[in-house]
């Protein structure tokens, strides 16, 4: 079996070494006694196989012909290389280099799989569920949110980041100047508990100009902390919604694995990540967020904001 | 000491061991990893991976001369090695480099006496 094994290290051995020196390395193999010398020759031509692969010696390569063709007064002006083949050792590198750049590419694409990144929610627009809100009512995301949260009282009085709250946000002809494209933090009196590292990254206006809706704006980039909610608010979360603004339109919210699920008939499940007790983001979409309410009347609302659009859907009672 | 001597100095330890085995006569790689045991009292022992690479860039160095096979050996498999004069040239130089690094480092020593608390 030890045989076997260094049989086969001999013949991993470039072709020019293994013809060369192969039996000489079997021969001094067979000579050796004893399991350990073996195992130690194993080792050594482990070793060497690495070793010729990575710098291998200059025996035994054939220089490259070259011809070269002259002027008349001796001047060369082309050179011609016959023996263009690549050499093994240049073929073992580029391998080796592909791979590295392979294992790079995917260790990047893991890593932007567990980064959330936002993409919009709906193939169709929206269009169809209804007519755009009045430019004066226009809805910017987190800018209506914002304006609801300013009339609460803040609780997180020494935060850096209390800033973008306290600044006016201004909406006009659905232009959204700088201050109103700072991010939006809830200050919420509820106790929502950030969960240590899931923070990813959401891409809340874009400057790109193929974004019709948000062309010109400053680009921001935001980071929020995903929070855990109590089970027990999201299953009561959990239902169908009749829409306002368009009958039959339902919108339906289920409780799968103490996760969120939006459904909206003929889209894609998308999941509810939460960053407030009320507020959820919705995963893989820019701009869309859904935050539920009680009415005056005690039933549940459920907003859904996209970019300028706003549905608003109340929670039909429950058939038990 | 000549100049194309130089341009193999220092050799390796590995290549040291060899030349000074094929020194004295000609042998096969299994003879000169013997021989590297027996000089080095055993501390220094080859494996053939690295003997018959070190033996491949002396042979493209013009250093080490192949034989070939020898009738009514052992083992027909065994391949003789020589040293070349260019060889023993090199290595002539290199023991004497050796030789200039061993009287130098003993006089240092000799002249850095410790100290007595």
């Amino acid at each position: 079996m030890l045989r076997f094994i260094y049989l086969w290290l001999v013949r991993l051995h470039p072709s020019r070494f293994k013809k060369r020196f192969g039996d000489e390395m079997l021969s001094i193999f067979d000579q050796t006694g004893g399991k350990t010398a073996a195992t130690k020759l194993i080792g050594d031509g482990a070793i060497s196989v690495l070793r010729q692969w990575i710098t291998p010696p200059e025996f035994g390569e054939k220089p490259l012909a070259a011809t070269c063709v002259g002027t008349s007064d001796g001047t060369p002006n082309l050179y011609t290389v016959d023996d263009s083949l690549p050499q093994t050792r240049a073929l073992v590198n580029g391998t080796a280099l592909s791979l590295a750049v392979f294992s790079l590419i995917c260790l990047w694409m893991i890593y932007d799989q567990t980064h959330v990144v936002l993409r919009p929610l709906f193939s169709s627009p929206i269009d169809s569920w209804g007519p755009p809100l009045p430019k004066e009512r226009s809805i910017q995301p987190g800018v209506a949110r914002r304006r609801r949260f300013e009339n609460q009282p803040a609780t997180q009085a020494s935060s850096p980041q209390k800033a973008p709250t306290t600044q006016p946000a201004t909406m006009h002809k659905g232009r959204v100047n700088q201050a109103a494209a700072q991010p939006m933090l809830p200050k919420r009196t509820a106790s929502p508990k950030p969960i240590g590292r899931r923070e990813f990254h959401a891409q809340k206006l874009r400057t790109s100009p193929l974004s019709p809706s948000l062309g010109g704006r400053t680009k921001s980039t935001v980071m929020l902390a995903l929070v855990e909610v109590p089970r027990r608010a999201l299953r009561s979360y959990a239902g169908t919604y009749i829409a306002d603004m368009r009958e039959g339109l339902n919108l339906s919210v289920k409780l799968e694995s103490e996760e969120l699920i939006f459904e909206v008939p003929g889209e894609q499940r998308r999941a509810l990540l939460p960053v407030s007790e009320t507020d959820f983001l919705v995963k893989d979409a820019p701009d869309c967020w859904v935050e539920f309410s009680k009415n005056q009347d005690g039933t549940l609302q459920l907003d859904f904001y996209e970019n300028d659009r706003h549905i608003s859907a109340r929670r039909l009672p429950d058939k038990n | 000491m000549k100049k194309q001597d130089n341009n193999f100095a220092p050799l390796s330890p590995a290549a040291l061991h060899i030349l000074l085995a094929l020194a004295g006569r000609e042998l096969h790689g299994y003879g000169i990893m013997q021989e590297v045991a027996r000089q080095s009292e055993r501390r220094y022992k080859l494996g053939p991976g690295t003997l018959y690479d070190n033996l491949q860039r002396l042979i493209d160095k013009r250093l080490i001369e192949e034989l070939g096979h020898r009738p009514g050996d052992d083992d027909p498999r065994r391949r003789y090695y020589r040293l070349s004069s260019l060889g023993r040239t090199v290595f002539s130089a290199e023991v004497a480099r050796l030789d200039g690094v061993v009287r130098e480092g003993k006089s240092r020593l000799r002249l850095v006496k410790p100290r007595t608390a």
